[in-house]
C-alpha cells in the first residue's frame, strides 16, 4: 500500500487554500498520531493510528470515544476530499466489537462513501487491529456547507 | 467542585478495590482534563471539559471526535459509579447540534441512566456550552462483565 499521507494533505492544502480557516491536518488529527495511508478517489480513505497508551481506559484498552475520535476525523477528511468543500459532522453511530489494548501498536481505520445526497454525506467506517480483525465499525452523516470556507 | 470531583475519585476508588488493572481516574479522563461536577446515584453524571486547542477539527472548533470521547468518559466513569465495576461500551450514537467553538473555555457533558439491567445499562448524554445552549446529545449501551470472584 503506497503511503499518500503528504499527497493528501497537499489536496486539501489546495482545495482549501485561501478560504476561511480551515485547519489541514486539524489538530486533533496531530494529537491521535494518525497517518492517511490509502485514498481511492470517492470510494475509501484509510488511515492508522498509533492506540495510545495516554488515552486509556480504566481497563487498559484504548477507549470507544477516541476510536469515535479517529472515525470522525478520517470522515472528515475523506467528506472534505469528496464534497471539495468544508462539512460538519451532524451524526455518529458506532458499535464496539471487541477491545483494542492501549499498546501503543498501530490500527486500521477505514472509510467508505455510501451516498452523497442534497448535501449529506453517507459515510461507513470499520476499525481493525493489526490482525485484521474488526474491533468497532461507524455510520456517519456530514452535512456539506454551502460555500467553500463556510462555517455552520 | 473539585472537593466533589474528589470525593467520587475516592468513591471509584474503593469501588476497584485495589485491582491493578482498574485505573483511577482513566488516563483518557486525566488528558481531556475532565472534572465530575455532579452525581445523583443511579441517575445522572456530570462532568466538565475544557475545550483544548489540540482537539480542534479542520474548522477550529471542537471536533465531533473529541465530543465523542468526552460523552463515552462520562458513560463509563457513570458506569462504574453504577453498576460498581468496569463497563463495556458496546453502542454509542452522537448528534451534533451546534459546534463548540475554539474559545469556548469548556462544556459539560450530563449523562443520566435511561435503563439499567443486571447485564446492561442504556444512558442518554446531553453536551451543554458555556452559555447553556444544547450542542449535542447522545446515547450509549453499555455491558457489565459478570463479576469475577
Amino acid at each position: 500500500m503506497t503511503d499518500q499521507h503528504e499527497q493528501l494533505l497537499d489536496r486539501l492544502r489546495e482545495l482549501f487554500s485561501g478560504s476561511l480557516p480551515v485547519s489541514i491536518p486539524p489538530k486533533v488529527f496531530e494529537e491521535l498520531g494518525l497517518r492517511l495511508t490509502k485514498y481511492d478517489p470517492g470510494k475509501v480513505l484509510v488511515v492508522t493510528a498509533p492506540a495510545l497508551e495516554k488515552f486509556c481506559n480504566p481497563m487498559g484498552s484504548y477507549p470507544g470515544g477516541m476510536l469515535g475520535a479517529v472515525f470522525d476525523v478520517a470522515s472528515g477528511m475523506m467528506a472534505y476530499l469528496v464534497a471539495e468543500r468544508p462539512c460538519t459532522t451532524a451524526q455518529m453511530e458506532m458499535q464496539f466489537m471487541r477491545p483494542l489494548p492501549a499498546d501503543g501498536k498501530s490500527f486500521t481505520v477505514e472509510v467508505r462513501l455510501r451516498a452523497l445526497r442534497n448535501s449529506m454525506l453517507f459515510l461507513e467506517g470499520r476499525a481493525l487491529d493489526r490482525d485484521k480483525r474488526l474491533i468497532a465499525t461507524a455510520a456517519t452523516t456530514l452535512l456539506v456547507l454551502k460555500q467553500r470556507g463556510s462555517t455552520a | 467542585m473539585s472537593v466533589y470531583h474528589k470525593e467520587l475519585l475516592d468513591i471509584m476508588r474503593s469501588i476497584a478495590g485495589g485491582d491493578p488493572n482498574v485505573e483511577i481516574p482513566p488516563q483518557a479522563f486525566v488528558h481531556l482534563q475532565g472534572k465530575m461536577l455532579d452525581h445523583d446515584p443511579n441517575k445522572s453524571l456530570q462532568c466538565a471539559f475544557p475545550v483544548l486547542p489540540e482537539h480542534g477539527g479542520l474548522r477550529g472548533s471542537l471536533s465531533a471526535g473529541s465530543l465523542a470521547a468526552a460523552v463515552e468518559n462520562t458513560f463509563q466513569l457513570f458506569a462504574l459509579l453504577t453498576a460498581r465495576r468496569p463497563c463495556v461500551t458496546v453502542n454509542l450514537s452522537l448528534s451534533h447540534i451546534r459546534a463548540i467553538e475554539a474559545d469556548a473555555e469548556h462544556y459539560v457533558v450530563e449523562a443520566r441512566l435511561r435503563e439499567g439491567t443486571k447485564h446492561v445499562l442504556f444512558m442518554d448524554a446531553k453536551v451543554v456550552s458555556k452559555d447553556g445552549r444544547t450542542c449535542a446529545t447522545g446515547a450509549g449501551l453499555l455491558s457489565i462483565p459478570k463479576e469475577v470472584k
